[in-house]
């Protein structure tokens, strides 16, 4: 694994596992594999948390927002939720995204003929996966909290 | 794994693509390459047990390819998807739109 780190923490409560992440050609298997260690998911859990989590990367890589820089990744348990925590350094376009959430919940998925894309499937499918899904641009620290 | 692996096989009038690894940003191209090569010539079923994850870089190749293939009068099926394909299948909210039988002998004649 080339992520940079990997730290387990266990209260009475809750169970948190951190990793660092760095964009390159493993960011996904590094993903996986550190979900894959969280042995307190369930199966079904373990599943949401690889798709919803794979789905946030591929689009913080598609739209730039990672770079060269670290996208630090926090999954804590708690007794009725599982949270799943994405922090990236700040990005105009990220700060724009979130302006117009409203908006891009409304739109219906569709289908780019130019770039035989669908635009908006990602965000339908993480929605519906997860029981919340917060999107927080900062000044220093952009952030995805997402709750399943 | 990083990338994809896509096995072609023939069976009948069906062209088979088993998938192996997982289908995100990075590795889609190449099941998009082998579907785009296949669609129009053949019955397509693309085997997905060994799918390990999916984003909707691969949903949406799979959609589209089914498009295709009805727009001209062709098969396409996913097979036996793993349960992780299966529930990104699902969470798209129009899971319907994908026809899936369980394994190779469900495969129509």
């Amino acid at each position: 694994m080339t992520a940079a780190a990997m730290s387990f923490e266990q209260t009475d409560l809750r169970l948190r596992l951190r990793i660092k992440l760095f964009q390159n050609l493993n960011i996904f298997t590094n993903y996986d594999s550190f979900i894959n260690s969280a042995a307190f998911l369930s199966e079904e859990d373990r599943n949401r948390l690889l798709i919803i989590g794979n789905e946030t990367i591929d689009n913080l890589i598609t739209h730039s927002e990672i770079g060269l820089n670290e996208l630090n990744i926090v999954l804590c348990k708690r007794k009725n939720e599982i949270q799943l925590s994405f922090f990236v350094q700040s990005q105009t376009s990220f700060r724009i995204f979130t302006k117009n959430i409203k908006n891009v919940y409304k739109k219906e998925i569709f289908f780019c003929e130019k770039d035989r894309r669908w635009h908006g499937l990602g965000l339908k499918m993480c929605t519906n996966l997860a029981r919340e899904i917060h999107f927080r641009p900062g000044t220093q620290i952009d952030c995805i909290f997402i709750i399943i | 794994m990083t990338g994809i692996s896509v096995e072609v096989t023939d069976k009948g009038s069906w062209k088979i693509l088993g998938i192996h690894g997982p289908i995100n940003s990075y590795s889609y191209n190449e099941l998009q390459e082998k579907t785009m090569e296949y669609i129009g010539k053949f019955d397509i079923a693309v085997d997905l047990s060994g799918v390990t994850s999916m984003t909707s870089s691969g949903i949406g190749v799979l959609l589209a390819a089914i498009e295709d293939a009805e727009a001209i009068g062709k098969k396409f099926i996913i097979v036996s998807p793993s349960e992780i394909a299966r529930l990104a299948i699902e969470s798209t909210g129009f899971a319907e739109r994908f026809p899936t039988v369980d394994s190779m002998k469900d495969l129509p004649a």
